[in-house]
């Protein structure tokens, strides 16, 4: 094994060019990986939402835009009259997506009291809106824009100051809240309303009040009544395809190592064919010759595996420092995980002898002869 | 005898042709002898040489080196006889470029599975008596053809083998380096006891030889 490992060293120095240039490549391919694990892996936990399943979502049927639906009122009073026995509290929202700031974001407004009960936000900073001219905006939001409590910022052409900072367990997006009042002041929405948030009474099957409430003739056929996970889910499903669009492309990347390796072996094997006869006219086996060879090869997947890993390193560690990812307000960590670099090390190192295998097998047919002959 | 040959014949196939490369070469090679074989470029001398050196088996025929059979061995049973019995010089050399003069010696003791710095030793102690003290460390692209030939031809006897096989050996060799080297095998054959076979088109550096025979056309014939 020494002798091999001695042998394989030489032989890089002594190819130092070539060598380089196989590493530089196989890096770059294993950098790539990284990079877009990374960016799956930050997408997984962007998309891993915890919501309270006892919600459930009305809103109208088929519609493109959310933002268009309305909520009328006898769908409403279906709700209402099931509380307190199947539902224990209801909410109607209203919600627009607006530029605020740099970012468009999803302005939502309610009826105050439920703001924690219902849809779960927890105040991080500051207080919730007492005046009309207060907000309370996103954690992910307030830091792709740097918005600190007393921050004042423009919706709608008027400007409001943010009151508080808030996380939102159960909602991807970012967004603003206000209260409803100020909303349909701002708006003038004369006191209408989009969707309908219900929350199936303590004891009671939420499915039971989601078909109740789907089969009421005053829903019947114009609305649909969703869990709000489900709903949530059905959302970000492009993001999801998108995810695992990305994994995909990361492990093609990384099959690259196998035809690297496998070109620079072959390319080296048919150099150096007489120096191999040679070695085996010395009397060492094929199997050690091959030996050799996939030890070097090896080598410099590990050598590129080393490499590739501390460039993604670099580059997710200086872009999170100059320029932190945000998508639709939220905060896109990047990260390397001791997982995903011990997994990556397994793959390459495995795929890397694979090339090198594949590449070798040659060698075995080949007398001593027709090596030396060859060149 | 340390090489019985009997009625050997080897055919290649290029293609669809056939060609006959020796044609019922019989031969025997006295321990501890050195032998030219002289002929034409294309007569047969290289193919003989990779067959005495278990690098090739013969198409037809017998082939016995030091008492093992050749032309049924196996590829490993041919490997191990190559490690414990053939040194090999060749005409340009073949010293691995990535190692230097010291590490090129060392390999066929090492291949033996002998301990590095032992192998060192001895071929450090060998290069001294080629004459290369002064340039164990160089890389054979630092070295003349001499010298390079020189380290060749340590490599081939440090293993102390039954056998050496040197094919065209001063072929790309001025003609005091060539008769040097020549000079440098037979003493080598005196010192170590092993027996020479040299392939030449030097008629002139054949005086030195125990014998000689004639390779023309596949076919062999003493002289």
């Amino acid at each position: 094994m020494l002798l091999a490992l001695r042998f394989s060293f030489r032989n890089m120095l002594h190819d130092r060019s070539r060598t380089l240039l196989s590493i530089t490549g196989l890096s770059v391919v294993i950098a790539s990986y990284f990079i877009l694990s990374a960016l799956a892996g930050a997408f997984s936990s962007y998309l891993n939402i915890t919501t309270v399943s006892r919600n459930l979502i009305v809103i109208q049927n088929d519609l493109i835009d959310p933002s268009d639906a309305t909520l009328e009122p006898q769908v409403i009073q279906a709700a209402q009259e099931l509380i307190p026995g199947t539902i224990s509290r209801i909410s109607p929202i209203v919600f627009r997506h607006t530029r605020v700031g740099e970012n468009v974001v999803q302005l939502r407004a309610v009826a105050e009291q439920d703001w924690e009960p219902v849809f779960h936000l927890v105040l991080l900073k500051g207080a919730w809106p007492t005046n009309d001219n207060e907000v309370v905006v996103g954690e992910g939001i307030s830091l792709a824009n740097a918005w600190e409590v007393g921050s004042v910022v423009q919706v709608f052409g008027c400007n409001f100051r943010v009151s508080g900072i808030f996380r939102s367990p159960g909602t991807a997006f970012a967004s603003v809240w206000m209260p409803i009042h100020t909303f349909w002041s701002l708006f003038d929405t004369q006191h209408g309303y989009q969707a309908m948030f219900v929350q199936a009474a303590v004891g009671v099957d939420p499915e039971t009040v989601r078909s109740r409430l789907q089969n009421d003739p005053r829903l019947a056929n114009s609305y649909a009544v969703y869990f709000e996970d489900n709903y949530t889910h059905r959302n970000i499903q492009a993001l999801k395809d998108f995810s695992s669009m990305m994994t995909i492309v990361s492990g093609i990347a990384l099959l690259g190592i196998i035809f690297g390796i496998f070109n620079a072996t072959t390319l080296s094997t048919i150099e150096r064919s007489r120096e191999l006869g040679i070695m085996l006219g010395i009397g060492f086996s094929h199997r050690t010759v091959r030996r050799f060879i996939l030890i070097q090869f090896t080598l410099q997947g590990l050598l590129a595996y080393g490499v590739g890993m501390a460039a993604a390193w670099l580059y997710v560690v200086s872009q999170q420092a100059l320029a932190p990812f945000f998508i639709l307000g939220l905060p896109f960590s990047l990260k390397i995980t001791p997982g995903m670099a011990a997994s990556s090390l397994a793959w390459v190192v495995g795929l890397a002898f694979l090339g090198a295998w594949l590449s070798t097998r040659r060698l075995f047919n080949l007398r001593v002869v027709e090596l030396l002959s060859d060149s | 005898m340390l090489v019985i040959a009997q009625e050997i014949t080897k055919i290649y196939w290029r293609g669809q042709e056939k060609i006959t490369a020796l044609r019922g070469v019989s031969l025997q090679i006295a321990a501890g002898s050195f032998v030219f074989i002289v002929g034409p470029s294309g007569g047969g001398k290289s193919t003989l040489l990779h067959l005495l050196g278990g690098m090739d088996r013969p198409s037809s025929g017998q082939l016995f080196i030091n008492g093992f059979s050749l032309e049924k061995a196996s590829e490993d049973q041919l490997t191990r006889f190559r490690r414990e019995n053939i040194g090999f010089v060749f005409q340009f050399y073949n010293l691995l470029s990535s190692l230097n003069a010291l590490d090129n010696v060392t390999l066929p003791l090492l291949a033996r599975g002998c301990r590095p710095k032992e192998a060192r030793k001895l071929a450090a102690d060998l290069l001294d008596q080629v004459g290369l003290t002064s340039r164990k460390r160089h890389k054979p692209a630092e070295l003349s053809g001499g010298e390079q030939q020189r380290v060749a031809i340590a490599r081939a006897v440090v293993g102390h083998p039954s056998l050496v096989i040197a094919d065209e050996p001063t072929g790309d060799l001025d003609a005091d380096n060539a008769k040097a080297v020549m000079q440098l095998m037979h003493d080598l054959n005196r010192s170590f006891g092993a027996t020479f076979v040299v392939a030449t088109h030097n008629e002139a550096l054949t005086r030195i030889g125990d014998s000689v025979f004639e390779l023309c056309n596949g076919e062999l014939r003493a002289r």
